[in-house]
């Protein structure tokens, strides 16, 4: 008795540092992913597939997104439950309620804005905790669980699907809709819970003793400080504890680079880091960048990054002009044979961008300009 | 660039000419008008400029006239380092050779000779100064501008301090382009900038618009959330509030009952309260009733034989006040009669008085009565017998006329003596006299005489004639005295005296009438004065009437001197006040007692009265009271108070309970109760409608606009307001590093521009002395031209300068420019002063032949057809241009 465990496939979300069609691929991949998951689906013989909270990155996505959600849901043959989240709360104005999802949507495919039991196949109760606004005043699945009396005789397996962080796993146990896991344990410990299926962390994680709770993480990675997307559980519900078992499904992935930038061997391994980086076409990175740089170099990490740019999703590096300093070297002087005035204003920069004023940064942006134009001038 | 040698063939009017230049210092080229000096130098242009094939008007006009022959330029020159020999042949029979002496040599034809040429001049030679300094007639008036210069910038910019590569400004241009990618020339934002502003604009614009449709929409959905919660709240309240409202209205229900209850008890309570209180008051009647009869009995048994003893003492004094006006009244009548006397007695001396002043008042009167009296007979008189002075004059003068008429008469007439013996009476002229013994009567006799004593004899006496004539005059005299007596109807003189004298008389009187009547008057009118008589005459009859009435013993002593009657008067006033003394005395006594039995009286009336009064009303409550206990007595009175007493508290005792049962009952609390359960419920029913309205009208909104994939839409709109502020931060910095830049490099140069056109003017100054002497300055722009000579403090601009000295200064400036630019380098080019000077006089131009003189580097050129003007130049190489074919 194998289950898929998904959540998070914030669907409709997105990115500002996506521009053009790195936003539409990155759209598609969270499309596609769940055609994936339905193949995994079938492959390990799942009886069913929860997706725990925030299928939507809102509550009232683009009807595309919609269609294309519905569509690929088709792809699974089993049984799919989806319940609403923080993202998509089941509220008046739910995307679940609407009729473009309601009439469109898959008869194997429900919804569970209650917490009353589905059974998908025989001796498995599925029960949801569904958020039904942004700001629940409860811990909707330790009330949930809580409300559960012993199961019977003829189910053997129930599985409490719920949204929210916790405390123990994030840090913080006062975030709206936060889980305590000792309600929930202690349901757990009663035999009337067997497994809590949760979604709203999009890393991978087991949590707490008992083996039997857990977030399956976002398909597709969507942040920096994921730390495990990128994956969906298949949870095998026949052992105890039940095997959960992480697949990785993401084709995209996020990277953040701290990278010192003080002399050329700090750009080589920049350049290397983010050569060593797969699929660059879907992977999306920021570079943080802090040194002190000749006008050459700060040149050269310019083009590396545009370049870049130009190879992977996206390349940030928003600190790059505060972090950066520029520090003019003979050779950067030596590549400005100016003469005369022009000389005379190269000088005068460079004591600006040397300096601790406010217009330094102006003053290194200026000197650049120079290099390329007089570089230019000089290949013209 | 140095020009060696120049030959040409078959140009203009030049069928063949050549000639050499020196490699530095001036060479003069010296020929007449039109010999072909200038073409010889447009020919040497031409030759590096145009290809042997062009067809341009102006090689073709190298051709000579009317003759179809190539026309041919050689120059011998040097550029940079190497030695050159070119040639070509216009027009006809083209061609171009090039050849590069020394080294690995060069021989080069066509256009491949003519490319070479070019790429060599364009590596060695600055053109642009070499067209700058070639300074024709007329265009030397120009001031040169040799900003265009790169030769002349480079040597600038080497003396300065720069590398001279000159590859600043072409630096500067394309910061300046990149400058105006971002900007307008004049610093205004550019389209880029504005675009970047317009798209972040738009962005922010659209992600407004959309969070507010978000959040109206948030809002709405909190709304909908909030208003099924008190939907839910709300129907439970009615569920809750239906069945206590019904149960308030039973609750009501009975209570109402019980208020009727109530009420019809407490109408039976109070009827017996007004029977007991009937009863009551009928007992307490009786009660004091009797109390009064009783009371009003004490009374009058104890006023009684007061009011008897008052009315015994009220007697007593009234025998005393009756004693006391007997005595009053003697004492009255003496008083009266003391009066009486005196009053008479005072009467008698007012009617002395009277008497004597009506008297003095009367008199008054009679003498007012005379005056006008004797005036009145005055007037009559005067009236009667009027008399003018005149006519009395006259009888007098008449008169004495007579008395002379007689005097002369008597003196001639005789005299009769009548002497009588005893008393007798005779008549004389009919006259009578009475004439006693011894009497003598004596007459003159005018005329006759006539004596008669009656009964006795009768004697006339006749006067002589003699006297006829006195008696005539005596007759007319007599005559007119008579008729004057006449007039005035007297008889003679005497009568007209007396009648004169009475008239005085008269007339005294009639003056003296007025002042009598004014004295008498005493300022009184005349009316006053008899209304005063009157008046009093009436006042003093009455009096004396009054007297005489009383016919007592005083007024039988009327008269009465007035002075004794006054004492009489003063007795009988003491006598008076005597008697009244004793009568007032008495009379006060009488008052008081009076008074005194007044008062008595009026208490003992008044005590009398209430007496009375008490023993009516006794008698009246007496008969009441038996009347009363007639019809009912006591005893029973009492018995029916005590019922009505005990039928009253039962009645109450029946309202209490009930009233008892309604408090139990809590009849305000249940209506209040009641009223507010039942308004609540309305409220909430109404609530409830109103919420349901609502959410339905917040649903279908939300439904509508749930559908339009705001959400997604805002992300989209603010990833997309994020991209555009990014792109437009990395804009700005790209922008800003350009002013940056372009605004440094603008600024160094401006400041370079200042040491760099130095030693150009310095040199132009020096030179510019030895023409214009020592206070020669000269200003400079950044186009290197001159733009003002300056001469001691004097300043001119260019145009305000002379041709002269305009020309002048233009040589001056080439000259320093050749010799910055070459100087004795390889790339200077040739400075050619072509037909100029024309405008300088012997002076300067002695002194700019010495400064020419002095040029040792740059190679001169000056073309000249006045040869003269340059003999001043010191070591100057001279060539004849003619045409050696013709030679």
């Amino acid at each position: 008795m194998r289950f898929l465990h998904t959540s998070d496939w914030q669907l409709g979300m997105t990115r500002h540092f996506l521009a053009g069609e790195a936003q539409v691929r990155f759209d598609q991949a969270r499309i596609d992913v769940i055609g994936r998951m339905a193949a995994l689906a079938d492959e390990r013989d799942c009886s069913f597939v929860v997706v725990a909270g925030d299928v939507f990155e809102t509550n009232q996505p683009d009807q595309r997104t919609v269609a294309r959600a519905l569509e690929q849901l088709r792809r699974f043959t089993v049984p799919v439950y989806l319940l609403p989240g923080n993202h998509d709360p089941f509220d008046h104005a739910s995307i679940f309620a609407t009729p473009r999802f309601v009439d469109d949507c898959p008869e194997h495919v429900e919804v569970l804005a209650d917490t009353a039991p589905r059974a998908p196949v025989r001796g498995v109760e599925v029960v949801g905790a569904p958020w039904t606004s942004k700001r629940p005043l409860l811990d909707l699945v330790a009330e949930a669980c809580e409300a559960l009396g012993p199961v019977d005789d003829r189910t053997r397996h129930r599985v409490v699907v719920g949204h929210g962080s916790v405390g123990e796993v994030s840090g913080t146990f006062d975030a709206a809709g936060a889980i305590g896991l000792d309600r929930v344990e202690r349901a757990i410990d009663e035999g009337r819970v067997h497994y809590v299926a949760l979604g709203d962390r999009h890393s991978f994680t087991p949590v707490g003793r008992t083996g039997r709770v857990g977030f399956s993480g976002a398909p597709e990675p969507t942040a920096y400080r994921e730390e495990d997307p990128g994956t969906c559980a298949v949870v095998d519900l026949t052992t105890d504890p039940p095997t959960v078992d992480r697949v990785p499904v993401g084709a995209w992935s996020f990277h953040e680079l701290v990278q010192p930038v003080d002399d050329a061997a700090d750009l080589d391994e920049l350049e290397a880091r983010l050569d060593a980086i797969d699929d660059p076409a879907r992977a999306i990175v920021k570079v943080k960048l802090e040194g002190t740089l000749d006008l050459r170099q700060l040149a050269r990490l310019d083009h590396l990054l545009e370049q870049r740019a130009l190879t992977f999703a996206a390349v940030e590096h928003p600190e790059r002009h505060r972090d950066v300093a520029v520090r003019p070297s003979d050779e950067d002087l030596a590549d400005l044979p100016l003469s005369g005035y022009a000389a005379d204003a190269r000088d005068r920069l460079l004591a600006l961008a040397t300096g601790a004023d406010d217009q330094a940064g102006e003053a290194a942006d200026a000197l650049a300009l120079l290099v390329r134009l007089a570089g230019d001038g000089g290949r013209r | 660039m140095r020009l060696h040698r120049i030959e040409v063939e078959h140009v203009r009017g030049l069928r063949r000419a050549a000639v050499t230049l020196a490699d530095a210092g001036v060479t003069v080229i010296e020929a007449p008008n039109e010999a072909g000096k200038t073409t010889l130098l447009d020919a040497f242009d031409l030759l590096l400029a145009e290809k042997d094939s062009t067809k341009k008007q102006v090689v073709r006009d190298l051709q000579p006239v009317g003759e179809d022959v190539g026309s041919l330029v050689e120059a011998e020159l040097s550029l940079g380092p190497m030695r050159l020999t070119v040639r070509k042949r216009f027009n006809r029979r083209t061609m171009t050779e090039l050849t590069v002496h020394g080294g690995s040599g060069q021989q080069l034809t066509g256009d491949d000779a003519h490319d070479r040429l070019r790429e060599l001049l364009a590596e060695h030679t600055d053109l642009t100064l070499y067209e700058a300094l070639r300074l024709r007639q007329g265009r030397s008036l120009d001031s040169l501008t040799l900003g265009d210069s790169a030769t002349l910038a480079r040597r600038l910019d080497e003396i300065a301090g720069g590398t001279g590569d000159g590859g600043d400004d072409a630096l500067l241009d394309r910061i300046r382009g990149e400058f105006e990618r971002y900007f307008s020339p004049k610093g205004h934002p550019g389209r880029l900038l504005r675009d970047a502003d317009t798209e972040v604009e738009a962005a922010q614009s659209r992600r407004d618009e959309l969070a507010d449709t978000a959040a109206a929409l948030e809002a709405d959905v909190d709304r909908i959330e909030q208003l099924d919660r008190e939907h839910r709240e709300v129907a439970a309240d009615i569920d809750r509030l239906e069945p206590a409202v019904a149960a308030h209205r039973d609750r009501v229900e009975r209570v109402r009952e019980l208020r009727e209850q109530v009420a019809t008890l407490e109408a039976r309570a109070q009827a017996a309260d007004a029977e007991l209180e009937r009863c009551r008051r009928d007992r307490d009647e009786r009660v004091a009733l009797a109390a009064s009869v009783s009371q009003l009995a004490q009374g009058v048994a104890a006023d009684e034989p007061e009011v008897l003893r008052a009315r015994e003492r009220l007697g007593e004094q009234q025998q005393r006040l009756e004693a006391l006006r007997a005595e009053l009244e003697t004492a009255e009548r003496r008083e009266s009669a003391a009066r009486e006397t005196r009053d008479a007695a005072r009467e008698l001396a007012e009617l002395g008085r009277r008497r004597q002043e009506l008297d003095g008042l009367q008199a008054r009167a009679r003498r007012i009565e005379q005056a006008l009296e004797d005036a009145r007979s005055a007037e009559a008189a005067l009236a009667a017998t009027p008399l003018s002075d005149a006519q009395l004059e006259e009888v007098r003068g008449a008169d004495d006329q007579v008395r002379l008429a007689e005097a002369r008469l008597g003196d001639a007439a005789p005299t009769v003596t009548v002497h009588a013996v005893r008393d007798l009476r005779i008549e004389v002229d009919g006259a009578e006299h009475e004439l006693a013994a011894g009497d003598r009567l004596n007459a003159a006799v005018p005329e006759t005489w006539q004596l008669s004593l009656p009964d006795h004899l009768e004697v006339t006496v006749r006067a002589g004639t003699s006297l006829a004539t006195r008696q005539e005059e005596l007759a007319e005299a007599r005559q007119r005295l008579a008729a004057a007596c006449r007039e005035i109807g007297v008889e003679d003189r005497a009568q007209a005296d007396a009648l004169a004298e009475q008239q005085r008389l008269h007339r005294r009187a009639l003056e003296e009438r007025d002042g009598v009547i004014e004295r008498e008057l005493e300022g009184r009118t005349r009316e006053e004065l008899d209304e005063s008589i009157r008046t009093r005459s009436a006042q003093l009859d009455a009096l004396e009437a009054r007297v005489s009435a009383r016919g007592d013993a005083l007024s039988d002593q009327l008269p009465l001197e007035l002075e004794a009657a006054d004492d009489r008067v003063a007795q009988l006033d003491t006598s008076e006040s005597e008697a009244r003394e004793v009568a007032d005395e008495l009379r006060r006594d009488h008052a008081a007692l009076a008074e005194q039995v007044r008062q008595l009286g009026a208490r003992v009336s008044v005590d009398e009265t209430r007496l009375a009064e008490q023993q009516r009303r006794l008698a009246e409550e007496q008969a009441r009271l038996d009347a009363e206990r007639e019809r009912q007595d006591d005893a029973a009175l009492d018995a029916a108070l005590d019922r009505a007493r005990a039928s009253a508290e039962e009645a109450h005792a029946a309202v209490g309970t009930a009233r008892g049962e309604l408090d139990e009952l809590g009849a305000d609390e249940a209506e209040l109760l009641a009223a507010n359960d039942e308004q609540r419920l309305t409220a909430a029913q109404q609530r409830l409608d109103a919420v349901r309205d609502e959410l339905t009208r917040l649903r279908v909104g939300v439904e509508l606009r749930g559908g339009e994939g705001i959400g997604e839409a805002l992300q989209a709109a603010e990833a997309e307001l994020e991209r555009a502020q990014d792109r437009r931060r990395r804009l700005r910095a790209r922008a800003q590093a350009a002013r940056t830049l372009l605004r440094t490099f603008e600024e160094a140069r401006d400041a370079a521009y200042a040491a760099y056109r130095e030693p150009l003017r310095e040199r132009i100054v020096r030179a510019g002395r030895i023409v214009f002497g020592d206070e020669l300055d000269i200003e400079l722009d950044e186009q290197l031209t001159v733009v003002a000579r300056r001469l001691g403090t004097t300043r001119l601009a260019w145009d305000q300068l002379s041709a002269g000295a305009r020309e002048q200064l233009a040589i001056l400036t080439a000259l320093a420019a050749a010799d910055l630019a070459g100087g004795d380098a390889d790339d200077g080019v040739p400075l050619v002063l072509d037909d100029t000077l024309g405008y300088t006089d012997p002076e300067r131009l002695e002194r700019l032949g010495a400064v020419l003189g002095s040029v040792r580097g740059p190679q001169v050129v000056v073309l000249t057809c006045v040869g003269e003007r340059f003999r001043t130049i010191g070591g100057a190489e001279v060539v004849r241009l003619h045409d050696t074919a013709e030679a």
